[in-house]
């Protein structure tokens, strides 16, 4: 099987490692909503920022450095369209900042986040929502972020393989268009082996879990979310 | 042990066993008991563990995936823990308990699927080809767990095409054959019918010699 490490958990002890991801998932979506909001400054400085968090977390940027190309291509294209729709460099440099940004962060949570850990903590605050199965909805969770890595092993796979078969560069939205359906193909086939091996060992997504606490670390994470947010908003 | 060439339909009868598909007829009898109509405890009693251990490993550590059967079946936290010990050592998996179940070997793989089914205490342990795509020292590796296992009272169901290589180990037989049962029988009664149904053995090798063991 292939080994690409991109969206994957890797087992540390950092400080992102050690808070709840509750707290992590709140500060995400915080982080994301200031990012909206703020000037092009903002944007630039929280991104930068942001990127400095990840060097501090020891992110292997370089080793996830070709599943990236997938985010740089889309990086460009955002660019390219915000430049040609609004005419302004200024708005596509903020539009270009902006999905880095989400970028940087989704790799930031999923690199220090348990997918069951994860899991655990929403099924216990959407239970508390009324008419909601908080356990059937985190599960469906879990399993949709254990997808995530396996999209990216399908697609180096079957690259891998038309590559070996000497396959000639074409138009990349003809490969694009090409290699999907065979990734497609690879995909449906591992998400039905790994739901028979669910079943095979009696998965429950229904299955009550036990409540992850909070420590000091998550008040440290918040208030480094609420400085930064306030930094983005002054400049 | 069931065998039989490529599409004689042997995984998917490992399937139907385990009540992962629903068959179109018939019924599937353990212990003199019709297991179709109890599904729960069938999936209990039997443990399947797939051809391809990759995307059977669900838990981000050795230890977690071990566990993840035992949470599903609502075990108490000092059952789960005499389990995994008990799994752990049987499976030689101690050293790799932390570790991360991509960074293993084909064979620590192998090892880890079995455990994570084998810690459910399944009556019945059945392997899909569970030497495909391992290197030799993983293959003896596995067998000598499979060995063990069978010494410590479990029963075994071994499906595999590589006839020459395991025969020696099997109680009794089956030959599948386009869906259906070709033969079957001790590996004795089994042995001179293999070629007549596409299964190579080599010839004027005793039975005693078609092992991974004795390579």
């Amino acid at each position: 099987m292939a080994e690409t490490l991109i969206f994957h958990y890797r087992q540390k002890n950092t400080f992102l490692h050690r808070c709840n991801p509750i707290t992590k998932v709140f500060s995400v979506i915080i982080l994301c909503l200031v990012l909206i909001r703020v000037s092009f400054l903002g944007v630039v400085s929280l991104s930068l920022l942001l990127f400095l968090g990840a060097m501090l977390q020891k992110l292997p940027l370089r080793q996830y450095k070709r599943e990236l190309r997938f985010f740089i291509f889309m990086l460009c294209l955002i660019f390219i369209t915000e430049y040609l729709a609004k005419a302004s460099l200024q708005e596509a440099f903020s539009a270009f900042f902006r999905f880095f940004s989400i970028i940087l962060l989704g790799l930031l949570i999923s690199d220090s986040t348990e997918p069951d850990e994860l899991a655990r903590s929403l099924s216990n605050i959407l239970d508390k929502i009324p008419f909601v199965d908080g356990a059937v909805v985190a599960s469906s969770i879990e399993l949709t972020l254990s997808l995530l890595p396996m999209i990216f092993d399908a697609s180096l796979q079957v690259h891998t393989a038309r590559q070996s078969r000497l396959e000639k560069k074409r138009n990349p939205f003809v490969v694009i268009t090409s290699l999907s359906s065979s990734i497609f193909d690879l995909l449906l086939d591992k998400a039905q082996n790994l739901s028979d091996a669910l079943e095979a060992r009696l998965f429950d997504p229904s299955r009550k879990r036990k409540r992850l606490h909070y420590g000091a670390v998550d008040v440290y994470l918040l208030l480094v979310v609420l400085l930064l947010s306030i930094l983005a908003f002054m400049l | 042990m069931i065998a039989g060439p490529n599409g004689s339909g042997k995984s998917l009868l490992l399937r139907l066993i385990k009540g992962l598909i629903k068959p179109n007829s018939g019924s599937i009898f353990l212990d003199g008991e019709d297991v179709t109509k109890h599904p729960k405890k069938r999936m209990q009693t039997i443990g399947l563990i797939f051809q391809d251990a990759d995307t059977q490993i669900v838990g981000q550590t050795v230890e977690k995936d071990i566990r993840f059967g035992m949470e599903n079946l609502a075990l108490s936290e000092q059952e789960q823990k005499m389990r995994l010990q008990k799994t752990l050592n049987l499976l030689d998996l101690s050293q790799q308990k932390e570790q991360r179940p991509r960074t293993l070997s084909g064979g620590e793989k192998r090892r880890l699927s079995i455990a994570g089914v084998l810690v459910m205490e399944p009556k019945i342990l059945i392997l899909d080809e569970p030497f495909a795509n391992l290197d030799y020292r993983s293959v003896v590796s596995v067998m000598n767990t499979l060995l063990n296992l069978k010494k410590t009272g479990h029963t075994i169901v071994l499906v595999s095409h590589e006839v020459d290589k395991t025969l020696a180990h099997a109680d009794q037989v089956i030959i599948l054959e386009k869906g259906t049962i070709a033969a079957k029988g001790t590996k004795e009664q089994v042995y001179s019918h293999l070629a007549e149904h596409g299964i190579y053995v080599p010839k004027q090798v005793p039975i005693e010699d078609l092992s991974w063991l004795k390579r």
